[in-house]
This record gives C-alpha cells, sequence and structure tokens, in this order.
C-alpha cells in the first residue's frame, strides 16, 4: 500500500483537476481558476525564456496584449471566426517577439530587462493612445465568447480547453528541453561565447526562445480576450509584467513545473487573501508581496523545485522504512 | 460512521416533527363589505360573498371563511367541538359556535355576540373582534353602512445579516477614490445598523479592491455573486470596469448600484434593468460645463488639458459634443499621464493656442501639476475643470493655485442644505477628514437599498430591483429617483474656490 | 514659437530631467559596487519623503533634524536591504534574477506599507524650498523656486561623488570589489564593508532626491513606482551604469527629449517617443552614451 503512495498522491491530484468543474459550482472558482490556467501558459513561456534559454523579458504583458487585442479586433472588426483571430494572435506575438530578440545578441541581464521594460510600456501606450483602433483607456467590449454548436463557452469548457492546451505546451516544452535545440540553449545560457566556438548559433536559439514565448503570451492573451469578453488597457502595466516574472521565479525556473506551480500560487494567493475582515481591502497586497518575497529569498530555487524535492523524499522515506520492516520480519523469522 | 448516520436521521427526524409549518405572517389588505351586500373588494378587488354581512346587536357578522381568507390568515374548523379557529403571525384565535367566549393566544376573551350558524346553513362571525385581535384596523362609516378592514404587512424580520459588496480601488493609481466609496457606504452602513438595521437584520458590508482595474472587477464581481451572495453590489466605480461586468450582475438577476459616470451607462444604451447609477453621469455634468463655459463666460475657444484614463477620456467624448452643438470648436487638446509631473510644453502649446479658457479633464494630482503650472506660465483665462478639479485632493496640493478655478462638481460639503450637514458632521466625527465625491452617492445608495429591501418586504435581489426602481428617498443629493436612464439623480454644483471653500455659483437642478 | 517659450521648456525639462539623474544615481551606486540591479530603488524616494512629511510636518522637527533623521533611516534601510534581501539570497542560492524579483516585489510591498500608513492621496509637501507658487521671474522667463534647489543640490552632490568615486580609496574599493571579489579580499580590501557602504549611499542619495522631489511629486505613492522608476534606470543606462555625471547628463537629455517631443510633435506619444529613444541607444550604444569612465572593456 505504501509503494503505492506516490501513485496515489498524483492520481488524487489529477482528479482534482479533471473533476474541479464538477465539485465546485461556484462560477467565482472556476473563473480564478482559468485565469490560473492562462497565467500558467503564459509563465511557462517565460520559465522557457529565462530558465532555459537565460534571456530575461520584464515586458512579457506586452505580448500578452498585443494577442488579446489582435484576436479581438480581428474577430470584432473583420468579422472573422475565433481560430483565426487565436493564430493571427500567436503569429503577431511571435513576430513582434522575434524583433524584441534583436537586442538580446548584445546586450545581457540588465540592459534586456530594460529594453524589455520599455516595449512593454509602449505596448501599453500605444493601447492607451491608439484610440481609433484599441478603444483607448474606455476599453474595447462585445468580444465573441467562443462557441460549441452556437451556445457560448461556460467557464467549464474553458477550464477544460486551457487544460488541453496546457497538456499541449507541457508535452511541447518537454521535447524542446532535451532536443538538439534544447541542449543548445542551455549551452548559451551557460556560456554563449563557449557555446559559440562549439559552432551553436546563439543568436537563434535566443530569437527561438523569444519567438516561443512570446508566442504563448500571445495565445494567452487571445483567450483571455475572449473568455472576459472585454478588453481595458490596465492588465497589461509594468506592475503585471513583473508579476509574470514573479510567477516563473516562484514556481521555479529551472523545472517545466515551475510556470504551472508558479501559476497557481501566484495567481490565487491575492484572492485568497481577501478576506472579510473590515479594513483587509488595503493590506491583502502588502501581505501577498511579503510572501512572494520570503519565497524568493529562501526557496530561490522556486516552490515546484521545493515542493517536488518534498515530495521524493517522503516516497523515499516510506520506501526505506518498507525494507527496513521487511528485513525485521526476516530477523524475526 | 454509523453513529453519525443515526445522528443525522435522528436531527432530520425532529425537524421533521416539529414541523416548522410555516405560518403566514400578515402580507397587508383591505378589506371593504357593505352590510346587506354581497358585493365586497379585498385591496380594491372585487369579490362575491355567498352571504352578505348583517347587524346583530349591533355587531356585523360576516361569513368566517371570507373574512379569515382576506385578512390572510389559515382558518381551521373543528366539527367535533363546533369551534372556529385562525391563525396570522403570531395570533392564535378560537371561537365556539354559539358561545360569548373566545379564546386569543390562550387568554380567554368574552365576545358581544356569539358566532352564529343562520338558517341558510352559513356560519358567521363578528367581524371587529377577529379583525382586532389579529391587529387590524376596523372603521364602520355609518351613511354607507361600510366596513372597512385594514391589515398592516407585518414587518418581517430576518436573523442572518444582509450581505452587500462594495468593489472599489484601493491599491494602485485609483486608491484616492477607494477611501471615499468605502467612508461613505460604510458610515450608511453603520449608522442603519446602530439604529436597529434593516426590519431587524444587520447590513454586512462586504469591501473589496478591484485596483481601478476591469479585469480585476470582474474577478471581485463574481465573487460577489458567487461566492458571497450578496443582494446587492456597490460599484465599480469606474466606468470601464462597470461596462464590462454589468452583464453578470444581469444574468445573477442581482442590482448594481454604481458611482461610474460615463454616459455609455445609461439604461437607454445598456438595457440592463439591474444596473444603476448614483450621481449625476458626465452626460449631465459636462454638458453643464459646457454650458457654463460658452453662456456665461462667452467662451470661443476652449483649450482641453486631458488625462489618459477612461474617467478623462469618456468626458471628453461629451465635451466635444457638447461644444458641437454650440458650434465651437475645441482649438486645442493637450493630453498628460496619470503621474506626469512637467506640463511645461503642454501648458506652452495652449498658450500659444491662444485660448480663452482651459477646461481640465484630468484627476487631482494632475490638476494640480497644472494649475501650478499655469501660474508659472501665467496663461490668464478662465479655468473650468471637471470633477476631480472640485476636491480638496486638488485644492489641498495646489493651494493658491487654485484660487479662483471653476469646477463642476457632483458634490459640495460647503453646501448649507442640512442633510448635507448633517453627512458632512457625521463623516467628519467617523473618519476625521472632509467627504468627497464620490462619499455622498454610496451613502445615499445604501440608504437607498435600505429603503428598497423594506418595501419589498424581501432580500431577494430580484424584488429588490424591482423596488429600488419605485422608491423615493430624499439624501445628500436631494430627492433620489430611479429615472427612465436609470439615474437616480441628476444634481450638480458649478462652484468656485476662494482659497478656503467652494463657493456655489449654481446647484443643478 | 518665441525664444522665451523655448528656454522655458528648457529649464522645465532640466529640472525634471535633473531628477531623473538622481534617482539613476542610486543605480549607479549599487551596480558600480555589487553588479546588482535594486527595482526598488525609487521606493528610497518615497519613503524619504514620506518620512520627511511625519518629521517635519506632524512632529515638527526643524528642517535639519528632519532631514538628517529621515535620511538615517534611510541609510539603515539600506543596510537591512542588503543583510535582510541580498545577503539571505546569495545563502540559499540564488543570483542576480532572484534579487531583481525579490526587489520588484519591495517595490509592491512598501507600495502598500504607505498606502496603508498615509493613505492613498497625495500630501502638499512643506513650503521647506519656498511655496510652491512662489516664481522667480527673470525677463520673461519663470522658474518656481524650488528648481533653483534642485539644481543646486544636484551639483554638489555630482561633485561629491565624482570626488568620492574617482579621487579616494572608497571609489577605488569600490571599483575593484565590483570587478573581482576575490581578487578585492586578496588585496585587502574589506568587501563587507564596501557592500554595505553601497547599500547605504545608494539608497541615502535616492532618499535625498526623493524629498527634494516632493515639491513637484507631492508626498505621493507616485515617487515610489511609475514612472520616474523607469526614467531612473534610463538615465542611468545612458551614463553606462557607471559614470555619475553620465547619469545626471543622461537624465537631462531625457527631460529634454520629453518636452521637446510634446512641444514638436505630439503629447499624447511623448512616452513613446522617450522609451524608443531609450531602446535605440540601448541597442546602439549599450555601453551608455555619456559614460567617460571606461573606455572599451
Amino acid at each position: 500500500m505504501r509503494r503505492n503512495l506516490k501513485r496515489i498522491v498524483y492520481g488524487a491530484f489529477f482528479a482534482l483537476v479533471l473533476l474541479l468543474p464538477l465539485l465546485s459550482r461556484n462560477e467565482y472558482v472556476l473563473f480564478v481558476m482559468n485565469k490560473a490556467l492562462l497565467n500558467i501558459i503564459v509563465v511557462s513561456g517565460l520559465v522557457f525564456l529565462t530558465g532555459f534559454a537565460g534571456q530575461i523579458s520584464l515586458g512579457q504583458v506586452g505580448f500578452v496584449a498585443i494577442g488579446a487585442y489582435t484576436s479581438a479586433l480581428v474577430t470584432t472588426r473583420l468579422g472573422m471566426p475565433i481560430p483565426i483571430g487565436i493564430v493571427a494572435a500567436i503569429a503577431l506575438s511571435a513576430i513582434v517577439g522575434l524583433l524584441v530578440a534583436i537586442p538580446s545578441f548584445k546586450l545581457k541581464a540588465f540592459f534586456l530587462s530594460l529594453v524589455t521594460i520599455a516595449f512593454g510600456q509602449i505596448i501599453y501606450l500605444l493601447i492607451v493612445n491608439l484610440t481609433a483602433v484599441t478603444g483607448g483607456s474606455q476599453g474595447l467590449f462585445n468580444i465573441p465568447p467562443m462557441k460549441l454548436g452556437g451556445t457560448p463557452f461556460t467557464n467549464t469548457l474553458y477550464y477544460y480547453l486551457f487544460l488541453v492546451l496546457i497538456a499541449l505546451v507541457g508535452v511541447l516544452m518537454y521535447r524542446l528541453k532535451y532536443s538538439y535545440i534544447g541542449r543548445q540553449m542551455f549551452a548559451v545560457n551557460d556560456d554563449d561565447v563557449a557555446a559559440e566556438a562549439c559552432a551553436i548559433n546563439s543568436k537563434k536559439t535566443k530569437v527561438f526562445a523569444f519567438a516561443l514565448s512570446a508566442g504563448l503570451a500571445g495565445l494567452s492573451g487571445a483567450l483571455t480576450a475572449h473568455m472576459v469578453g472585454f478588453l481595458t488597457p490596465d492588465p497589461f502595466t509594468f506592475f503585471d509584467s513583473a508579476n509574470f516574472v514573479a510567477m516563473a521565479v516562484v514556481g521555479g525556473l529551472r523545472q517545466l513545473s515551475g510556470g504551472i506551480v508558479g501559476g497557481l500560487v501566484l495567481t490565487w494567493l491575492p484572492e485568497l487573501l481577501r478576506l472579510n475582515i473590515s479594513g483587509f481591502e488595503n493590506y491583502y497586497l502588502l501581505v501577498n508581496s511579503v510572501i512572494v518575497m520570503l519565497v524568493i529569498v529562501f526557496l530561490p530555487s522556486g516552490l515546484g523545485a521545493s515542493l517536488f524535492k518534498g515530495l521524493s523524499r517522503l516516497w523515499r522515506e516510506k520506501q526505506g522504512a518498507v525494507t527496513l520492516r521487511n528485513s525485521r520480519s526476516k530477523e524475526g523469522e | 460512521m454509523k453513529k453519525a448516520l443515526v445522528m443525522l436521521m435522528v436531527v432530520a427526524l425532529f425537524a421533521g416533527v416539529l414541523g416548522f409549518t410555516p405560518v403566514r405572517a400578515a402580507e397587508g389588505a383591505i378589506v371593504q363589505i357593505t352590510i346587506g351586500s354581497t358585493k365586497a373588494t379585498i385591496n380594491s378587488k372585487a369579490v362575491v360573498l355567498d352571504q352578505p354581512p348583517l347587524i346583530e346587536s349591533g355587531r356585523t357578522l360576516v361569513p368566517f371563511r371570507f373574512i379569515g381568507e382576506a385578512i390572510g390568515a389559515q382558518i381551521g374548523w373543528n366539527p367535533a367541538k363546533k369551534s372556529v379557529s385562525y391563525v396570522l403571525g403570531n395570533k392564535n384565535i378560537v371561537l365556539t359556535i354559539g358561545s360569548v367566549t373566545a379564546i386569543v393566544n390562550g387568554v380567554k376573551t368574552t365576545l358581544d355576540v356569539a358566532p352564529k350558524i343562520l338558517p341558510t346553513g352559513r356560519t358567521v362571525v363578528p367581524i371587529r373582534f377577529i379583525s382586532e385581535s389579529i391587529g387590524a384596523k376596523v372603521d364602520w362609516n355609518a351613511t354607507t353602512r361600510m366596513v372597512t378592514v385594514t391589515v398592516a404587512a407585518a414587518k418581517p424580520s430576518w436573523s442572518t445579516p444582509i450581505k452587500i459588496v462594495l468593489s472599489a480601488p484601493f491599491t494602485g493609481s485609483g486608491s484616492i477614490l477607494g477611501t471615499y466609496c468605502k467612508g461613505g457606504a460604510q458610515l450608511a452602513v453603520d449608522e442603519i445598523n446602530a439604529a436597529g438595521g434593516v426590519n431587524g437584520a444587520k447590513l454586512d458590508l462586504i469591501t473589496y479592491d478591484d485596483q481601478a482595474n476591469a479585469s480585476t472587477a470582474a474577478t471581485v464581481v463574481r465573487r460577489a455573486l458567487d461566492s458571497d451572495k450578496a443582494v446587492a453590489i456597490f460599484g465599480p466605480n469606474m466606468s470601464a470596469a462597470v461596462l464590462g461586468v454589468h452583464a453578470l450582475a444581469q444574468q445573477a438577476k442581482v442590482p448594481m448600484l454604481v458611482g461610474a459616470t460615463s454616459p455609455s451607462l445609461r439604461y437607454d444604451t445598456t438595457h440592463n434593468d439591474y444596473l444603476f447609477r448614483l450621481r449625476a453621469d458626465d452626460g449631465v455634468k459636462v454638458a453643464q460645463q459646457v454650458k457654463y463655459i460658452v453662456e456665461i463666460l462667452k467662451a470661443k475657444k476652449p483649450g482641453i488639458i486631458l488625462g489618459s484614463d477612461d474617467y478623462c477620456t469618456s468626458a471628453l467624448a461629451v465635451a466635444k459634443q457638447a461644444f458641437e452643438k454650440y458650434g465651437i470648436k475645441i482649438v486645442d487638446i493637450e493630453s498628460m499621464k496619470e503621474g506626469d509631473k512637467d506640463v511645461t510644453a503642454q501648458v506652452t502649446k495652449l498658450k500659444n493656442a491662444g485660448i480663452d479658457v482651459l477646461v481640465g479633464l484630468t484627476h487631482e494630482p494632475e490638476a494640480a501639476v497644472v494649475m501650478l503650472k499655469v501660474r508659472q506660465l501665467k496663461l490668464a483665462v478662465p479655468i473650468v475643470g471637471f470633477s476631480a478639479w472640485g476636491v480638496p485632493a486638488f485644492t489641498d496640493l495646489a493651494g493658491d493655485a487654485a484660487i479662483g478655478v471653476i469646477s463642476v462638481q457632483g458634490f459640495n460639503p460647503a453646501d448649507t442644505d442640512p442633510t448635507v450637514k448633517k453627512f458632512v458632521d457625521a463623516y467628519k466625527a467617523k473618519w476625521g477628514m472632509e467627504p468627497s465625491d464620490p462619499a455622498q452617492c454610496y451613502y445615499d445608495g445604501v440608504y437607498l437599498l435600505k429603503k428598497a429591501i423594506e418595501t419589498a418586504g424581501s432580500t431577494d435581489p430580484v424584488k429588490i430591483d424591482e423596488a429600488l426602481k419605485t422608491v423615493e428617498y430624499t439624501g445628500v443629493q436631494g430627492l433620489m429617483k430611479c429615472d427612465a436612464l436609470h439615474n437616480f439623480t441628476n444634481i450638480c454644483y458649478i462652484s468656485q474656490f476662494n482659497g478656503k471653500t467652494w463657493k456655489v455659483i449654481s446647484k443643478i437642478p | 514659437m518665441v525664444l522665451s517659450d523655448l528656454l522655458q521648456n528648457i529649464i522645465g525639462g532640466v529640472t525634471v530631467g535633473a531628477t531623473y539623474g538622481l534617482i539613476g544615481l542610486g543605480v549607479v551606486f549599487l551596480w558600480q559596487s555589487i553588479e546588482r540591479i535594486n527595482f526598488a530603488n525609487i521606493s528610497s524616494a518615497m519613503l524619504a519623503a514620506y518620512l520627511f512629511y511625519t518629521f517635519y510636518t506632524q512632529l515638527h522637527l526643524g528642517f535639519l533634524v528632519a532631514f538628517v533623521v529621515s535620511i538615517a533611516i534611510i541609510a539603515a534601510y539600506g543596510l537591512a536591504l542588503r543583510h535582510l534581501v541580498l545577503e539571505p539570497i546569495n545563502r540559499h542560492g540564488g543570483d542576480k534574477l532572484e534579487f531583481v524579483v525579490a526587489t520588484l516585489m519591495l517595490c509592491t510591498f512598501w507600495l502598500s506599507v504607505v498606502k496603508v500608513l498615509y493613505g492613498g492621496i497625495a500630501k502638499p509637501f512643506p513650503p521647506v524650498f519656498g511655496e510652491a507658487t512662489s516664481f522667480v521671474q527673470i525677463g520673461s522667463i519663470s522658474i518656481p523656486s524650488v528648481y533653483f534647489w534642485i539644481f543646486f543640490v544636484v551639483l554638489v552632490l555630482v561633485l561629491v561623488l565624482y570626488v568620492l568615486l574617482q579621487r579616494t580609496m572608497i571609489g577605488k574599493m569600490f571599483r575593484a570589489t565590483a570587478q573581482n571579489k576575490e581578487m578585492a579580499s586578496l588585496v585587502g580590501i574589506n568587501v563587507g564593508m564596501t557592500t554595505s557602504l553601497a547599500f547605504m549611499l545608494s539608497t541615502s542619495i535616492v532618499g535625498i532626491a526623493g524629498i527634494l522631489l516632493a515639491p513637484i511629486y507631492f508626498v505621493s505613492l507616485d515617487l515610489g513606482g511609475g514612472p520616474i522608476g523607469v526614467k531612473g534606470f534610463a538615465a542611468a543606462v545612458m551614463g553606462g551604469l557607471i559614470d555619475p555625471l553620465g547619469t545626471i547628463l543622461g537624465g537631462l537629455s531625457i527631460g529634454l527629449i520629453e518636452n521637446f517631443s510634446t512641444l514638436f510633435i505630439s503629447s499624447a506619444y511623448k512616452d513613446v517617443i522617450s522609451f524608443v529613444v531609450l531602446v535605440v541607444v540601448l541597442v546602439w550604444k549599450p555601453r551608455g552614451i555619456f559614460n567617460w569612465t571606461t573606455k572599451g572593456d
């Protein structure tokens, strides 16, 4: 029985994930869960970009915004079907990602982060100012929801759609990590001069990483637009970009699960801190930031890594206990 | 495990046996009968009696079933004891045919006339005794020989608190407003609770931070609807956020009372029966501002300094239309971003454009930045600002630079109206600061909700919503009544700052 | 457009730009010594402004006392930053990125703290640098008196820092530590002390900038986040992250670009233009355009 502990824990986790919409009929819970899943898509891209390819982006929300507005405009203004909108969103974000990658050939760390900050700000300012296209700060409304046989998606349907997409993203990442390009990336991340010397084209891997993470951010943005039904510039500020990076770091940059853990935890944390205590509406973000800081300071490898370390210790100890008991019972004979 | 099950069943059984059989509460009715006539009315609806009322020894007797049903009581008939019983609210009356002794809530009372069975086979009972025992009022009109029984509606009492949610900004750029939104709403809630609540139930105000961010508001409103099961939602206070979420309130059939001011939230655009607005909208305010500029100041070349967020841009849209109506062209629009601290270039350009009035459509700190620069660069034209230019958050920062500024205000704490004064004093006592727009509208909003709940006699959001459309309430903003656009008020002030207070030039309407 | 308008805008741009430069100095100092970027750099400005406001306006201490106490607290905060953020991250195996994210969160944290303690409404700064509406008239140009204070302090600070970094032992210690920690400690430099000093100097400079900026920015949350922080970084980048004078010049040029793009192009797009300029500078001259400290690598 104890040997199956691992299977039971994972089984229970996956069952919970799969059955959540059946367990909770609360639309708020599902809606926040869906937001968490959408964040996971963005953060997975960031984990890939930062953790694997070693490039920092503090303007990731710019790509999310490009995706969101592209799909919204393609479906509302041009009257195209939603799938075309989403594909356009991914494509445009990825292309812009290619362009943002160019400065990364020359710049490192802080300088690159400044370029990405500037990029995020420029996108935000364009959304606010190009009123005729984006609706400006008054927003863009009546973005069509996804439909299944004529009826709009419920939160439950969105939930399963996003789960499938995250599974696909996970598989893609896993394949990439252990592919030729993935190993090239690790090499570039460690030392790009040395990598160049080994005939690895560091530019190519950087461009690829930027385009991929930008495309994922664009996908997430497009899905958000159709799920929520409206867009305003508010969720596309510098602090939102910072929050995505925080999710990636809290989740853990070195493993694929980092995006999932970080996205889930940091989407839910502020919601769980909305306690019904008068005056706490002023405190909840303070508490949120303290918790995030503590995690980053004391668990720099991320919650994801610590979680799996803790779990694997659990299996090992249990297995150890089993073997110990077996040997004892043998002694008894 | 089994034990728990058994316990559960026992509890269930008890609950069933003790039978919380519902006792009807008085719903309120007016019953009119005329002696000798089979025609009667209940709540002015005509009904026909099978036995006309008659008088015996100066007392009117009516069929026992009719009067019971008319006043909404439960009627019982015990053939063995030949007794009739009525139950309504906490009153229980038992009469016996042919006996002058009746039992009211277990106490014996003597009647003037005994109930009896008429030769026609109908049982009649004294109407005055039944009605008065139940707590109804009986009037006798000797000339028309008409009896009127008025049953007052019992005040239902709820033991559980009534949950209402406020969505307002407490972090981020809009955090100025959240303080006032909550200040107003909480003050009203505390006053109401201290005075005994709404029909005995306390109001429970849950406040959420929406960060003045439409997408956060979408989460918060879902939480209010699905997790808190709020009977009403106050806010969001930001127009774009309301545009994004008001359909959720409509789907959930929960009234949403907002202080957001964009004209696009009017009923003729939203067609949302559950969305109400608690203060004058921009369409009204900006129109008044423009009217003042054109008709009183006689300005011909207005220039605008404009903030970047939705409050500013939606005001601009109305201002453009309003000026167009007068055939006046706006000569220059200069933008600034929230947080900008240097507007030398913008003010220079406005000055060089030759404007003869500066229209300020920004938030409070930006208004102060603009005014300091206007004074520095000596832009000597009248300044007419939007509502954010008429609050202490602006004048405190601008100091002397604000003297002479004219603003269209949604609220003026210097108003001498006694209701306004009472509110201002209570607010100062509670929060240690002067209230500022939009505190007054959420204060009024909570009282409006209280009145709606009392009128509806229910905490069912759908019934509250119906009541909100009809109730009238005189509050800080004067008479509040839902109009065709679902606006409760159109009140606004044109005032001028004299260095200390805002002197009212005109109060509209 | 007349000449006085141009001059007026140059003065406006230069003043705002000088404030960006001051904020940038805080960045330069930390980078110089430990090669870390504190994304909560700007928080020190807000904290100092609120501390000064508390001591001067609320507790009625004199100007000098209030100023010295505020800056002392901010310096101590710098020290705390090293021991409570930098060191634990290093100890637990974190690196530059973790420091970046931790300080980003610190920025949010301080905004929330100030919001809770003082409320979200901006407060007027006491008129210690002259009334907000007192202007000095020179010909057809009018200049707020506080601008002179800003110019004066910026000049003094740059001079002091220049001497400190280029002409004293401390400067050499800083640069040696930044280049190679182990080598520095081998030649007898107290690396720990240098690091502490760098943190304290960095936060104090930004703190002084905060108090100086408060008459323009008010005692408000705008001092603790938003555009001014990013523009401080931009100023530092123009100075190649090492040159104090270059940083100030970088700040000035950003301020001027903002004003002139409003004047000649569009007020709505002035920030877009300044960010595009920043990106161009970064890509074109990553070592900064106002960097005379190091030539080549």
